[in-house]
């Protein structure tokens, strides 16, 4: 697993122990994030996904609570990465729920910090209750926000985007999707016989 | 596809009365309830209006004047500097420091200075506050002198619009409890005003500084412009509060809030304390009073000279004087001084930002002026200078009525009001677990709208109940936060301890309310045993904190609620 290729250009190294990233403030951030992981469960890590509109029929048993639940489901982020995955090539007929944190924001994934903050804010100028209250626009509610929100304070983090993008990449190995087509071939490692012997 | 959903319209397109049309009748007036003063404004179509009432004066004392006729219909709209004035009734003011608080409350208890009666029991109940009319003390509650106060207040509106006003925005310190919001919520409630959002004072200031880099951008055609990371700092006479917020293309992210209960309420009272020790008692009441408004004008004063005279005419035959100097001063507050510097650079931490990522530093409320809190917080920010595009006076309630006019769904053809502000939590909000610790499930500074959901299990073996106690607060034990209220779970599936689930789920929606959910899970499913219950909170009162002791008295630590080791939430 450590030795997946990290096809984003700017998420901080894989291995969390040593922090190579060259910007000291964002690694510096990174740590405090850390710490207060450690200190703090934040069980709304998974909210995006878990949530019944956003994670697809398929991850768990129908649930009968009402409110959308964040309940620990194994390895819920993969599942629904995959799942909705599966769905887009089916040729199901409605359009699939954005299946990716990325997809969330209208991202690609190698999207830089600056472009998800400004994504943040345009979606949000649709979707936040209070914007789309003055605008009338209909079917905008506090979930699409909490949705975005959830996305962004994910992608936004760098330790936080790095175990996501890891997850999301561990999740496609899993699939075997079709191999992978690096957008940064100058700075992704070339697959050889040598290396994959490494695995 | 948001690209759809919003427009953006460009000044040169639009005519003057284009632009002047689009007011609905009902927009909601601004109001900016301050514990020494008060202002009032509304959005007029183009810009804000900040309002004069009949005396012509944009800022009113906050001073509820008991006059010796009864009932009481006299209202001072000047501060009583005359004798005459002062000995014609008694005043009421500071009620925004006492509303909603405890008599065990510090900051009730140093209110006892002030010259009307404060009576406190020191028993965690609401205090009363009583005046002396017609040589016969009247007792009433800071509700309702606040009340009679924002009458006034929306009286003069209506007599300047010419129209009936229901909705206000009114802003709030960030250190209000969700209790005294209610209590706000109340006293607008006596006045006729329905309250459509209570916003943080330096989130109104926020909007306004969004408000003119949006203006800014629109006019120099710079695109969706930079990122602005701006901290304010409000101090007025009751509060001090911080405020991070990052704006750009006319979104506001507030990024950390903070607030506490200090102000120039409190300088006051430590320099009367050193220059006039002996004073400060209830029989002395009027003299007292000259005494305050003597000392106040001094450090006015002050914020333009090194050193002033304190001259009291106490007219019984005693002139007091006494003189002054801003190293003094400085020296007897210095206390206070530490407490905003704490306040800062907790706040920056909270935002995780440096001085050095900081664009601006806007500098707002009546203790603006006082020249040490200017060079604390500006070398604190590391800046020359303040930014000066907003009136450190006017700022709160200008951004208040904004917001009162974005609200209400009004329009501007320049742009103006095409803002978003996206607020956060200004306390953790959780449960009690444990048998009294504190777990908080939503977090300060957390964005709102905002809802989460935690996992709980049974204290004990075949647990069929389970007492859901909600509070806000920072501390770790449950008992030294604010309960907002309780409820009870039943039908927890029985098994032995550990093993049945509770999911308690917590909501805040943009208007800042704050909704519960609770249900238990059946065993190994993740299905709710029976209809989850939804409480909106606060359902309990300030003082109400025995009720709670006395059902843990009754059931003891049988219906606790533990946390979930987080290893087997994850897994």
């Amino acid at each position: 697993m450590q030795k997946i290729p990290n096809n984003i250009s700017d998420s901080p190294p894989i291995n969390k122990g040593a922090f190579t990233h060259p910007q000291s403030r964002t690694n510096q951030r990174a740590l405090s994030e850390q710490v207060h992981m450690i200190t703090a469960p934040d069980l709304s890590f998974s909210l995006p996904i878990s949530r019944p509109h956003f994670a697809g029929r398929r991850i768990a048993a129908p649930r009968l609570s009402w409110f959308p639940h964040s309940r620990p489901i194994p390895s819920p982020k993969i599942v629904a990465a995959v799942a909705s995955k599966a769905e887009r090539t089916s040729n199901i007929p409605p359009p699939p729920p954005p299946s990716t944190l990325y997809d969330v924001l209208g991202l690609s994934e190698g999207a830089t910090v600056r472009e998800i903050r400004s994504a943040y804010r345009i979606q949000a100028r649709a979707c936040h209750p209070d914007a789309a209250a003055s605008t009338g626009s209909s079917g905008a509610t506090a979930d699409d926000f909490l949705r975005l929100h959830a996305a962004y304070s994910i992608l936004s983090d760098p330790t936080k985007r790095a175990e996501y993008d890891r997850e999301l990449n561990a999740a496609r190995m899993l699939r075997r999707s079709p191999p992978r087509v690096y957008r940064f071939s100058g700075k992704a490692p070339q697959r050889t016989w040598e290396t994959d012997q490494c695995w | 596809m948001a690209d759809e959903i919003y427009t953006v319209a460009y000044d040169s397109e639009t005519s003057a009365d284009e632009r002047a049309k689009p007011v609905p009748a009902d927009i909601a007036i601004g109001i900016d309830i301050g514990t020494s003063k008060c202002s009032f404004a509304i959005w007029n179509g183009a810009e804000v209006e900040v309002l004069q009432n009949t005396q012509i004066q944009s800022t009113i004392p906050s001073h509820v004047l008991f006059k010796d006729e009864m009932p009481p219909e006299g209202f001072s709209y000047e501060v009583p500097r005359s004798g005459a004035e002062i000995l014609s009734g008694s005043d009421a003011f500071n009620m925004k420091r006492l509303i909603g608080r405890v008599d065990t409350d510090p900051v009730v208890k140093s209110s006892k200075m002030l010259p009307f009666m404060v009576q406190t029991f020191g028993i965690g109940q609401i205090p009363l506050i009583a005046v002396p009319v017609n040589n016969v003390w009247r007792s009433t509650t800071p509700e309702e002198v606040l009340a009679i106060f924002l009458a006034e207040l929306k009286e003069n509106a209506e007599h300047k619009l010419k129209r009936p006003i229901r909705k206000a925005v009114l802003t709030v310190p960030i250190s209000f409890s969700r209790l005294q919001l209610t209590r706000i919520e109340q006293a607008c409630a006596m006045a006729g005003i329905h309250v459509f959002r209570l916003m943080p004072e330096p989130t109104a200031v926020a909007l306004l500084y969004a408000q003119q880099q949006q203006q800014q951008i629109i006019h120099e055609n710079m695109g969706s412009g930079m990122e602005k990371v701006a901290l304010i700092f409000s101090m007025g006479a009751g509060f001090c509060d911080v405020a991070i917020t990052i704006t750009a293309g006319g979104v506001s992210q507030i990024k950390a809030l903070l607030g506490i209960p200090v102000g120039g309420e409190d300088m006051l009272q430590n320099i009367i304390h050193y220059l006039f020790p002996d004073f400060g008692s209830l029989e002395k009441m009027k003299s007292n009073r000259l005494l305050r408004i003597a000392v106040q004008n001094a450090i006015h004063e002050l914020s333009s000279q090194t050193s002033v005279e304190v001259k009291v005419d106490l007219r019984d035959g005693k002139i007091k004087s006494r003189s002054l100097t801003r190293v003094e001063f400085e020296e007897v507050n210095h206390k206070v001084f530490v407490k905003c510097e704490k306040l800062i650079a907790q706040c920056l931490l909270d935002a995780r930002l440096t001085a050095e990522d900081l664009s601006d530093v806007i500098l707002v409320g009546g203790c603006s002026s006082v020249p040490k809190i200017r060079s604390l917080v500006l070398s604190l920010c590391k800046k020359e200078d303040s930014y000066d595009g907003i009136d450190p006076l006017e700022a709160s309630v200008r951004g208040a009525a904004t917001e009162g006019a974005i609200a209400s769904g009004a329009s501007d053809a320049s742009g103006s009001l095409d803002l978003l502000t996206i607020q956060v939590t200004t306390t953790s909000l959780g449960i009690r677990v444990d048998g009294g610790d504190f777990v908080p499930i939503i977090r300060r500074n957390t964005s709102v709208p905002v809802r989460k959901e935690m996992v709980f299990t049974t204290a004990n073996d075949d647990q069929a109940e389970a007492l859901v106690v909600v509070y806000e607060g920072e501390s770790r034990r449950a008992e030294e936060n604010i309960i907002l209220g309780y409820f009870k779970i039943t039908g927890i599936p029985s098994g032995p301890r550990g093993s049945a689930e509770v999911g308690i789920c917590m909501d805040v929606d943009t208007s800042n309310v704050l909704r519960v959910y609770g249900g238990a899970h059946l065993l190994r499913t993740q299905q709710a045993v029976s209809p989850f219950l939804e409480v909106r909170m606060p359902m309990a009162d300030i003082g109400q904190g025995w009720s709670v002791q006395a059902l843990v008295k009754i059931y003891g630590s049988t219906m606790d609620l533990a946390a979930t080791p987080p290893n087997e939430v994850q897994k």
